[in-house]
């Protein structure tokens, strides 16, 4: 088998913020076509503002996204990150962008009747940084997910706090009625609910 | 003249067309630095000619015109042959291309990681069934093609029920490519090979929304109102 070089994941971010960034151009030919149009909704002044605030403003929201999926895939590339810290939020985005998309196929529905899904490239984009980092979950020996992140080369990771440090913050002081509970450590004050401090 | 010739580039397909080149680019470019290295696997030098391949059709695709019927003439015999053999030409050549790269794709897992990890070989079969299943029913469609009498308006009503079928054959081949083509990205992410992820994914990424025009279009052919 081949040496181990480092982690090379940032190549799904990659693709999945250009498949997002193909969303927001793939859009444009439903929406443009309908503007043009003089037909009766389209007719009136006011409703292509409320059109393009409802149809451009999500699709332009996943231009975004997809612009920050390929700025944290880099950054991942340059060893600035690792996966561990970009995952929560390429989840996030990834989420976002399969909801916008789903969403606007609807407004489209609504719209011309039929069922016109031409954000498909941002769909694809979200579910395969989600799958990937699922598949990654099924394949890597470390606990990527929940686990401590793999330490990478020229990467510098503070040592974390040891069992004896988190032993020692006892919470027994409640700040609000002055309830003490000296016999073990519990988090919150069983009179009034409120959180207990270490005093 | 009852066929009509069109070239109607629009934003959406240039952006799907330059999801294939990209794909192939990248095949490409990962065949090449397998190659370079000093243990390099056998069968490689085919994978570079199926990238090579594909990317010369797909760029040719491009400005190939789209072919089809005049819905108010009458075709003759010499028309009706030249459409079905280019309808037969745009249907199999690519099909045929990627029923060779599932064969490379094939036997290159097996020459590396079959030894290590039999479960490795689980998507590359999978994809060349799903590419087995796309040659034979393009196969009996074209053969059904050419045995229709277009002159005659009874078996003309079979075309209808021939769309169905075919979208419905499309749509379950490429479910299986997907789930295929998924157990081959876990694959390339269990490698860590960048290049491969890269081509992986987009490939996936290909036939998920080829998975889904076709879904669309059945519904848009089936079920709009």
């Amino acid at each position: 088998m081949e040496k181990n070089e480092g982690n090379k994941f940032y190549a799904v971010p990659l693709i999945g913020g250009i498949l997002c960034n193909f969303a927001f151009f793939g859009n444009n030919i439903i929406i443009i076509p309908f503007l043009l149009s003089g037909l009766p909704p389209f007719s009136s002044l006011g409703f292509p503002i409320l059109l393009l605030a409802l149809a451009f403003g999500p699709v332009i929201l996943d231009l975004v996204l997809g612009i920050l999926m390929i700025v944290s895939a880099v950054k991942m590339k340059n060893r600035k990150t690792t996966l561990f810290e970009e995952k929560k939020k390429l989840l996030i985005f990834s989420w976002v962008v399969i909801g916008v998309s789903l969403g606007l196929s609807i407004f489209n529905l609504v719209l011309s009747r039929a069922f016109l899904f031409f954000h498909e490239p941002g769909l694809v984009g979200g579910l395969i940084i989600i799958l990937g980092i699922l598949f990654y979950k099924f394949v890597s020996k470390h606990n990527f997910i929940f686990g401590p992140p793999l330490v990478q080369e020229g990467e510098k990771i503070d040592p974390r706090p040891t069992k004896e440090q988190f032993l020692s913050i006892v919470h027994i002081f409640c700040t609000n009625c002055g309830f003490k509970y000296e016999k073990e450590s519990i988090r919150f004050c069983p009179e009034c609910g409120n959180r207990l401090v270490s005093k | 003249m009852a066929l009509v010739f069109s070239w109607e580039p629009n934003l959406f397909s240039i952006l799907y067309s330059t999801l294939w080149i990209f794909r192939d680019v990248v095949l490409v470019i990962w065949a090449i630095t397998t190659m370079k290295k000093e243990n390099k696997p056998k069968f490689t030098s085919l994978l570079l000619v199926a990238g090579i391949f594909l990317l010369s059709w797909n760029i040719i695709s491009i400005f190939l015109p789209s072919v089809g019927i005049d819905y108010f003439l009458f075709p003759d015999e010499a028309e009706l042959d030249m459409f079905t053999t280019i309808y037969f030409l745009y249907s199999f050549i690519p099909v045929v291309l990627h029923f060779f790269l599932a064969v490379v794709l094939v036997v290159y897992i097996y020459n590396v990681s079959y030894h290590y990890d039999k479960k490795s070989l689980i998507g590359p079969a999978l994809f060349l069934l799903g590419n087995i299943i796309y040659i034979c029913f393009n196969a009996i469609l074209y053969f059904i093609l050419l045995s229709i009498d277009f002159t005659d308006y009874a078996t003309l009503n079979l075309l209808d029920f021939l769309i169905g079928v075919e979208l419905m054959t499309y749509i379950v081949a490429d479910l299986i490519l997907v789930i295929g083509f998924s157990f081959i990205f876990i694959y390339s992410i269990y490698r860590n090979d960048a290049l491969l992820i890269m081509f992986c994914s987009l490939y996936f990424a290909i036939l998920m929304l080829s998975l889904f025009r076709i879904i669309n279009n059945t519904i848009i052919e089936f079920y709009s109102w």
